[in-house]
């Protein structure tokens, strides 16, 4: 179990590690350890310019698509179409005075913004653009990514206790207990990916998908795994608190949530967490759902890998944009709400069902798998309508409440005991 | 190949965690900051199981088999969530009847 | 040399963070330095080689647990507090804790430990070389290769993708009743925070 090719060939420490020592890597022998560190120093900042780029124009990209959506025309004045935009926004961002409020705590408060951009770069780590444009191909990628996912709440606590202002802390409290509400459904989601892929790395779960892997091979999850890609997406608009789950920035109810009290290039770096984030998850619902670098259809197979990988990261980010400009926001009782009665339960059920099938299908030809998978999310769907529809007979209400509003540090208490 | 680091080394970083922790735990005022204490000492225990299985382990199962000092980690991780949960419950619940959470105003069982 | 240096930085954030935690006066604060110990402690897990659980304590202790600790905390305390932390036995504490350290410390040091780093890790790296030998440059990829494709930071032996897969089946066969225990554990847990919080 060792890479295919001599490590000289095909990885940047390994040559690197020719460059310092003078011949190339024999097949089994290890890269020089500096030569290891500068290869990742170098790969991390080739990734890290490379989502700062699709950050920028994201932003862009949003404005326009948005724009369309509304019958606008979206920024068209700097530049040719507007693409100078971004560059006018970050001048704009870095130049406006730096405020900080005199109640609030000054390190709690500075760091939050500052700690607020790694959690949402680190992730970028394990995203495989292509089969070696990956900084670490971790045995536990996807688990890695969701644990760094997870971190990004202590930021935003920071933000919101350190502004010492209550619509910040309201906030931040909004945020902390949506986001670690919504964890549970995303992660339950990509179990039943985990479960058919047999693996936690990103280039393993690519891999898996495409021609090659030996489980089930060349189908994209996304085909026997629609019910927990329809969860991934959701949850995963409320994890990076995206219209219509952006409750706790809801400007008509609490100003601007945890980053009221920023300005000028802090409120800059929630921003930038917020597109980084955006694109991240994106990427990473490509890999797991979408076939990652694999080319979409045989014929394309000269395709390089990182095009492909762009082009599905895309599609989903546009998804994102199309959800911010199509959906009111949701009310926070609705919120909670929607996570612990609606998603958990079908992931859970989702699970369930996927790993019974795992173990069923175990060496049936693909089109028998295939149609075991269809089979079995068709009866997911129906049982889910049939329960949905005699619950709105019953209750007669068409709303979901939760009775108190500290039911929802209750709902977080539940959520540390489910960890 | 021997190790880098003496297994020594993550002995005293897990006993240096193991301490703070007790000393959290006996010193704190607040009931959170005596849980937060706690959890510091499971830590540390957990750093030793983790150590005690990279270094002493592959030999009890032939090979780097053996997994029981991770899952022991495990179970300790999910304990600790489990505690965290209730103890944090346990101190909302006080802090409705009593208005406080210092420990020392817990006094409603001097009699 | 990089392991030590690396071994030095985890160190430092996670008893940095330990003793933040018992220095601070504001217990939010606190909180947020019991974060950072919590990462370090992650990252000599990852030393350890031991990955899986390293993910599990981010996910777990800086993403639930530290949460739950800093929603009890804004729902009791004055958080802007700045008031005295320690009790009146923080002398006391100290002296035991001190007394803790220094007997582990020299425990750990004089007892000889039967130390068998490098026994499974040499066997590890052997059958690595020996699938690289067999294994043709133009072989094609295959889904083990993608998930074993992790060879330049490795140098340490431990199979870490070997690693997962062990740790899942020990789990769920070896360990099978201590994880029923502890989910059965979990689930009460749950229902008690659920019942104590409300009322």
């Amino acid at each position: 179990m060792l890479h295919a090719l001599p490590l000289a060939e095909t990885s940047l420490s390994g040559w690197l590690s020719g460059l310092i020592s003078g011949h190339a890597l024999l097949p089994g022998e290890a890269p020089l350890a500096w030569a290891v560190v500068i290869a990742s120093i170098l790969k991390a900042t080739v990734i890290i310019l490379i989502v700062q780029i699709g950050m920028l124009y994201a932003t862009w990209g949003e404005r326009k698509v948005i724009g369309r959506m509304q019958d606008r025309l979206g920024p068209n004045r700097v530049g040719l179409f507007g693409l100078a935009q971004p560059f006018a926004d970050m001048i704009k961002m870095l130049t406006k005075e730096d405020i900080t409020p005199t109640a609030a705590h000054k390190w709690v408060y500075n760091l939050g913004a500052i700690l607020v951009v790694p959690p949402a770069v680190i992730g970028f780590a394990v995203v495989a653009l292509d089969r070696h444009l990956i900084a670490a191909d971790l045995s536990v990628g996807a688990l890695f990514f969701f644990a760094i996912g997870s971190t990004s709440v202590m930021p935003i606590f920071m933000a919101g206790w350190g502004s010492r202002n209550k619509y910040a802390l309201l906030g931040a409290m909004r945020a902390v207990a949506q986001v670690v509400s919504y964890e549970i459904p995303q992660v339950l989601s990509i179990v039943g990916v985990l479960l058919l892929a047999g693996t936690l790395s990103m280039n393993g779960l690519v891999i898996s998908q495409g021609p090659l892997g030996d489980a089930f091979p060349g189908v994209w999850y996304v085909f026997l795994q629609p019910i927990g890609f329809i969860i991934f997406l959701l949850a995963t608009t409320a994890e990076i608190e995206r219209t219509p789950f952006d409750i706790p920035e809801a400007e008509s109810e609490i100003i601007a949530g945890y980053h009221t009290e920023y300005a000028g290039i802090k409120f800059g770096l929630f921003y930038l967490a917020l597109y980084f984030v955006t694109i991240s998850a994106s990427a990473v619902g490509a890999i797991l759902f979408l076939g990652g670098w694999q080319p979409p259809f045989g014929f394309m197979a000269g395709l390089p890998g990182w095009v492909s990988m762009t082009a599905k990261t895309l599609v989903l980010v546009f998804v994102f944009m199309w959800l911010r400009g199509t959906l009111p926001r949701l009310r926070v009782d609705q919120l909670m709400a929607f996570a612990w009665k609606v998603l958990v339960p079908i992931s859970l059920v989702n699970l369930m069902v996927t790993g019974f099938l795992v173990k069923l299908v175990a060496g049936w030809p693909p089109l028998g798998v295939f149609g075991a998978f269809a089979v079995a999310n068709v009866a997911m769907v129906l049982l889910l309508l049939w329960l949905v529809a005699g619950w709105r007979r019953r209750s007669g209400a068409r709303q979901m409440s939760f009775d108190r509003p500290r039911d929802i540090a209750a709902g977080a208490a539940v959520r540390g005991g489910a960890a | 190949m021997t190790p880098t680091i003496a297994l020594w080394w993550y002995l005293l970083v897990a006993a240096a965690l193991f301490s703070i922790g007790l000393f959290g735990a006996l010193s704190r005022r607040n009931a959170v900051g005596v849980l937060m204490g706690i959890e510091l000492m499971l830590n540390g225990a957990n750093v030793n199981a983790v150590a005690f299985w990279r270094y002493t382990g592959p030999s009890s199962g032939g090979g780097l088999t053996g997994m029981d000092g991770q899952v022991f980690a495990i179970m300790v991780i999910a304990l600790a969530a489990a505690e965290a949960a209730v103890g944090l419950a346990l101190i909302i619940s006080i802090y409705r009847s009593q208005q406080t959470v210092l420990l020392e105003d817990f006094t409603s069982l001097h009699g | 040399m990089i392991e030590k240096v690396a071994f030095g930085l985890v160190t430092a954030v996670a008893l940095g963070g330990a003793l933040g935690v018992v220095a601070a006066r504001n217990v939010f604060v606190s909180a947020l330095w019991l974060v950072l110990s919590f990462i370090g402690v992650a990252g000599l897990y990852a030393l350890l080689g031991a990955d899986f659980l390293a993910a599990t304590q981010v996910l777990i202790y800086v993403g639930a647990i530290s949460v739950l600790i800093l929603f009890a905390i804004m729902l009791t305390s004055n958080v802007m507090s700045d008031e005295r932390a320690n009790n009146r036995q923080a002398f006391l504490a100290f002296i035991v804790a001190s007394s803790v350290v220094a007997a582990l410390g020299v425990l750990g040091y004089r007892t000889d430990w039967p130390v068998t780093w490098g026994d499974g890790a040499t066997i590890v790296r052997v059958e690595a070389a020996a699938a690289g030998g067999a294994v043709g440059a133009s072989a094609p990829v295959t889904a083990t290769d993608g998930a074993a494709g992790q060879p330049a930071g490795n140098t340490d032996g431990v199979n870490r993708d070997e690693n997962v897969v062990q740790l899942g089946t020990a789990l769920l066969g070896e360990h099978l009743l201590s994880f029923e225990v502890i989910s059965l554990v979990l689930l009460v847990a749950l229902i008690g925070a659920i019942v104590i919080a409300r009322d």
